[in-house]
């Protein structure tokens, strides 16, 4: 069971906001440990997996709270997606 | 990577929203990107870190409406947050204001806000477009 480092309150903010309070989450923890991040954005639901898919990090689940959702998402190594210099 | 690009050209708070949702969403996934603000957008930068109104530019009441009220309340991110947000996710953010536009008006180059990473001029910009960028004209 992966463990949920950190909790990060996003409802009332529209996109790109829980996005960007994840993203910030993400860098606080250690690879391995979750963050849940609270939003009631309805385009969560789809920004939040694509990102964490392209970002190297895995989604262990959408929790339905009802009025909000929690995403819980797990952090992984950084993908090395650096553009190469010539 | 694909290299995002915007020329940024339209002088409302609408279009330097835009720039600034692009630009977040790019180096949230590593994408660089590079801005080049130019004439009326390079203007209304200038004049709202002066403390003064640029104009909304939606046409649309309930887009104007929407915004405005999420604003207020602080749900939105504005312009400013976005591209600051994006320069924090990544150091590949190139925020750029145009010479020419600039000179004609009458602006000190050594006087541009702390947002801006150089002083650019057109050639340089296109000049150092690549194969596989992207440009967004806004």
């Amino acid at each position: 069971m992966v463990e949920v480092a950190k909790v990060v309150d996003a409802r009332g903010s529209f996109c790109p906001g829980p996005l960007m309070e994840l993203i910030r989450a993400l860098k606080s923890v250690e690879v391995g440990q979750a963050v849940e991040v609270y939003s009631e954005d309805q385009g969560s639901l789809k920004d939040i997996p694509a990102w964490a898919e392209k970002a190297g990090h895995k989604l262990i689940e959408i929790k339905d709270y009802g009025d909000y959702r929690g995403f819980i998402v797990e952090k992984g190594e950084k993908k090395s997606r650096r553009r190469k210099k010539e | 990577m694909v290299r995002i690009n915007i020329i940024l050209k339209t002088g409302t708070a609408a279009a330097l929203h835009q720039a600034g949702m692009i630009a977040v969403g790019a180096s949230s996934v590593d994408h660089p990107i590079r801005i080049f603000i130019m004439d009326d957008a390079l203007a209304a930068v200038l004049r709202h870190y002066k403390g003064e109104e640029i104009p909304n530019g939606y046409e649309f009441e309930e887009v104007r409406n929407g915004f405005h009220k999420a604003e207020e309340s602080g749900k939105t991110m504005t312009w400013e947050e976005l591209l600051e947000s994006a320069k924090d996710l990544s150091e590949e953010v190139e925020i750029m204001a145009c010479g020419l536009a600039l000179d004609v008006m009458g602006y000190n180059h050594e006087e541009l806000p702390e947002l801006f990473d150089k002083v650019s001029g057109v050639a340089d910009f296109v000049g150092g477009l690549e194969d596989d960028d992207i440009v967004f004209t806004l």
